[in-house]
């Protein structure tokens, strides 16, 4: 298979991952061993949008849905934290439901595709030859559709529910991880302590659990916080469409979609989601970036 | 030709005839072929030539990884290269490799404690304690402090020290044959001799048998009993260790001889020193591999392909002129 | 010729899986099929004649594999059946608009380019420099936004408080040259605007890298002005590896254009697809997906071999 090919491939569906960013990473990385401030400014917004999605199971947050007829497209206010919607229903309540959408696709939709990725990738990487052929038949028939098509089309006549939904995403994730898996486990493999290993009996299954899983799955986790963003721009963009989660349950994509209509009038209903997208984004970008430079240098060192 | 070599000692090692080939860019070549030698039990044979002339492919070739493509390897009376791989696994207990690189043979992601006892627990050992004691018994043999190295990972430990965690993985399961796959060649000299003189304590001590392949003429001279040369994938000379470096027999290893400092300048014409690239083993010479680099190449080279013959008692060469005489 | 011959091979399988797939796709619909495609809220429940009819014309009475070579038969003659909601042949419907969206990707991969070459050029020419770290950072944050949110932030600034030009809308070409392009500026902007942070990265790494060059230096030695050596000596060696990033770009293109055509009215593919989804309009859904499917197979196909051309290295290496 022709590595250049199949990366420039993958490079349609994630053009944020491919070499553009490896670019982009490769400059920055300035050999440092700290994390630095912007890192765990990252990872204070992303633990406070957390806590407080988590928070709605045990504070009462006031409802997202109720219309409050009195404070239609009103500002800031204690009782309305950021305001309210056309509709008056409470803005920083229905972010915070909103974060909830992304976050249980942001946390479930990666981990199934890095599962299957990581099977299909090492295995690939590992025995090459024919299974290198045939996983990378099944990664091209994936690829055969644009990512987003096929998701509107799964939702449309599947029905669009949260298990779609998880499973269409993880279904767009699988590639991507193959390819770093794949890629990963070929660069260990040629090791000595893979011979070793072998020359001292173990068996295949062996070999990829306990010598090559332990040094891939480093790489690939910190990938992972990069496909996170992926699939929350995913989700948002096809709740945008109003293909995703139905109403009435908020999701981010979904009310920037409905303060479109209403830009010109109160630009907040459309800011204060697309904020939290933004930041959410940018936060789990610079850490991946930045945990991938880390475990870069980790491998070439080591 | 085989049944000449000196099997006077019981033989630990018979390797015959075996060919390892290699499919690249859609073309077959042979990384070696027609490899055949004799290992007896508690000597040490070392295997010199330069770097991609297939001396690692034949230590891994024994070790059937991968199984030679034809040939017959048989260790201790049996032969491997029948075995599948779960049939192998007891046999690999007594048939160990150490590779070149210590760090590289070690998993970064991985415990020393768990590295060592990787071949135990392989094979089959399940007692908690009887493994600690196992590896606390190996590392101590090697000289590493158990107290101190057992939860450390490898990139805490130097080249060196690093080479004696391989040579402690290799020995806890008593092996009787040990590859030793260049396993000085990346370490530092000073840290070289002290490895050297780990391995023969640990022949001494385990009563092992070494094929101990390496570039380094001298190195390999001091630690062998006999020693082989190989150019382009085969055996150009076997001879004791003392009969090669006085009265080497192929133009080859003379060459090679040349390029020792000490004795270069002795007794060998330095018409002798090797000029000239290796031919690409893709496509070898026709006839005799050595003869595009060979001072006294003729004819007859071209056309025909010398047979690995014996000159005197325990002295095999493949050439149509070796040299003779003191 | 080999590298070529094996590509096209690969595309039968892919083919078949793309179109089957694309036909199965209304078979995931739950309960009757005819029921699921007739039965409408608004609409009086259809008479059995309908349901008679809709059965013949899906072929439900033969076996799924004879349903799907009719299918394909007919799709490879232009006829992938009529919508139900509008009666509208899908391929017509599809004729209609795919000028207009291939207006739209074309201006935004010129806008693409207008905005990367400039402050790629730029940055690897003052690599490391402040201006250079400026647009890094602001590139990675630009990387964090997703089209739709991109799209609507330019609608406020441009449309909303400048009011510049229009946030919604679209006029035929013939009738009104000026305000049809007028209408694609915010909309292209948006899809080439995502665009650029990757384009624009490739092609600094690929500056600085040819800056180093002997030939380079020569140049400079000769007096020639700076810009006449980035534009003249450097870009060109530069630029491989950002051209066939762009035209890699397809499948951001195709989802880039239907979020901003929904986003900004206009009627190309994009729209329809997502009309059609909001009326229900399955036959049109499947009508469109398969064609944009068997749109990007064949783009794809087409810069895998372009690549080749380009860098006969990766044909050999295959």
């Amino acid at each position: 298979m022709a590595e250049n090919a199949q990366t420039f491939r993958l490079l349609r569906l994630f053009p944020f991952f491919g070499k553009g960013n490896a670019a982009i990473a490769s400059d920055r990385v300035k050999k440092s061993r700290k994390l630095g401030l912007v890192f765990w400014l990252a990872v204070s917004w992303l633990s406070l949008c957390l806590l407080a999605t988590i928070s709605t199971n045990f504070i009462t947050f006031p409802d997202p849905l109720s219309q409050d007829y009195a404070a239609l497209s009103a500002p800031w206010t204690m009782e309305h934290l950021m305001g309210t919607d056309n509709l008056g229903r409470n803005m920083f309540s229905r972010v915070i439901f909103g974060a909830a959408t992304s976050f249980k696709i942001a946390f479930t939709s990666p981990f199934i595709g890095m599962g299957l990725g990581l099977i299909l990738g090492m295995c690939a990487g590992y025995f090459r030859g024919r299974v290198d052929s045939t996983v990378s038949i099944f990664i091209d028939s994936i690829l055969a559709f644009p990512n987003i098509v096929l998701a509107i089309a799964i939702l449309f006549y599947a029905g669009a529910n949260l298990t779609n939904l998880v499973l269409v995403i993880a279904f767009y994730t699988i590639p991507q991880f193959t390819r770093i898996s794949r890629a990963n486990t070929m660069l260990y493999a040629q090791r000595e302590f893979v011979v070793a290993a072998r020359a001292q009996g173990a068996s295949h299954i062996r070999i990829l659990f306990r010598e090559l899983l332990p040094n891939v799955i480093v790489p690939v986790a910190a990938y992972s916080l990069l496909i996170m963003s992926f699939t929350i721009a995913l989700e948002g963009t096809l709740s945008f469409l109003g293909v995703g989660l139905p109403p009435p349950d908020p999701t981010w994509g979904q009310m920037i979609s409905e303060g479109v209509e209403e830009l010109e009038e109160d630009a907040f209903i459309s800011f204060v989601p697309a904020a939290f997208m933004f930041l959410t984004i940018l936060s789990l970008n610079l850490m991946g970036d930045r945990l991938r430079q880390f475990t870069d240098v980790k491998a070439s060192s080591a | 030709m085989p049944d000449s070599t000196n099997t006077t000692e019981a033989t630990l090692l018979e390797v015959r005839d075996i060919t390892v080939e290699y499919v690249t860019q859609g073309q077959r070549f042979a990384a070696i072929s027609d490899v055949s030698m004799d290992i007896a039990k508690g000597e040490t044979l070392g295997l010199v030539g330069e770097s991609g002339c297939g001396k690692s492919t034949t230590g891994r070739a024994i070790i059937q990884l991968p199984t030679p493509t034809a040939g017959s390897v048989k260790f201790e009376g049996r032969e491997l290269t029948e075995l599948t791989h779960t049939d192998m696994r007891p046999i690999r207990k007594r048939l160990q490799i150490i590779f070149q690189d210590p760090v590289s043979s070690l998993n970064p992601r991985r415990r020393v404690k768990d590295i060592v006892a990787e071949p135990l627990i392989i094979s089959g050992m399940t007692n908690k304690a009887e493994i600690d004691a196992k590896v606390r018994e190996v590392l101590n043999a090697v000289g590493m402090d158990p107290d101190i190295t057992l939860d450390r990972r490898p990139h805490q430990f130097s080249g060196g020290q690093c080479q004696r965690i391989c040579i402690a993985r290799s020995l806890i399961m008593e092996p009787n044959l040990i590859v030793c796959d260049e396993p000085v060649s990346a370490l530092d000299v000073s840290v070289q001799a002290q490895i050297l003189n780990l391995l023969e304590d640990m022949k001494e001590r385990y009563g092992l048998t070494l094929l101990f392949i390496s570039h380094d003429l001298a190195v390999v001279k001091n630690i062998s009993d006999r020693v082989a040369v190989m150019y382009l994938g085969k055996f150009c000379e076997l001879a004791s260790s003392e009969r090669i470096y006085e009265a080497p027999a192929h133009p080859y290893t003379a060459g090679l001889m040349a390029t020792i400092p000490e004795i270069g300048d002795k007794s060998i014409d330095n018409a002798m020193a090797l000029t000239g690239e290796i031919p690409s083993p893709l496509n070898p010479p026709s006839g005799c591999r050595f003869r595009t680099r060979c001072p006294h190449a003729q004819e007859k080279c071209a056309a025909e392909e010398p047979a690995f013959s014996e000159i005197e008692p325990g002295h095999q060469v493949a050439c149509h002129f070796p040299l003779l005489g003191e | 010729m080999q590298y070529f011959k094996l590509k096209l091979l690969h595309l039968i399988p892919v083919f078949f899986i793309v179109t089957f797939a694309s036909f199965m796709m209304l078979n995931l619909l739950p309960g009757d099929l005819v029921d699921a495609i007739l039965l409408d809220e608004e609409s009086a429940p259809p008479t059995e004649e309908d349901r008679l009819a809709l059965a013949k014309e899906l072929n439900l009475d033969k076996p799924v594999i004879v349903r799907y070579a009719l299918w394909l038969g007919n799709m490879l003659t232009g006829d992938l059946g009529r919508s139900y909601v509008t009666s509208q042949p899908v391929t017509e419907a599809l004729w209609q608009r795919i000028p207009i969206s291939l207006e739209l990707m074309v201006m935004s991969q010129i806008l693409a380019i207008l905005i990367s070459v400039p402050l790629g050029v730029m940055s690897g020419y003052y690599a490391n420099s402040t201006f250079d770290r400026t647009i890094s950072t602001g590139a990675f944050g630009l990387l964090a936004i997703p089209v739709f949110i991109a799209g609507t932030m330019l609608i406020w600034v441009f449309a909303i408080m400048l009011g510049w030009l229009p946030s919604s809308g679209h006029w035929a070409m013939e009738e009104d040259f000026w305000r049809n392009i007028e209408g694609f500026i915010l909309p292209a902007l948006t899809i080439g605007l995502v665009e650029v942070p990757v384009l624009m990265r490739v092609l600094r790494t690929d500056i600085i890298t040819t800056l180093q060059e002997d030939y380079i230096a020569l140049a400079k030695s000769k007096g020639m002005t700076t810009s006449y050596i980035m534009f003249h000596h450097a870009l060109r060696p530069s630029s491989f590896s950002y051209v066939t990033l762009l035209g890699l770009q397809l499948g951001n293109l195709i989802t880039g254009s239907i979020v901003v055509e929904t986003l900004f009215s206009i009627p190309g593919v994009g729209q329809l697809l997502i009309n059609s989804v909001d009326n229900r309009d399955e036959i049109m859904v499947q009508g469109v997906i398969t064609f944009v499917a068997l749109v990007y197979v064949g783009m794809n196909l087409a810069v895998d071999l372009m690549y080749a051309v380009l860098d006969p290295r990766v044909a050999r290496r295959a």
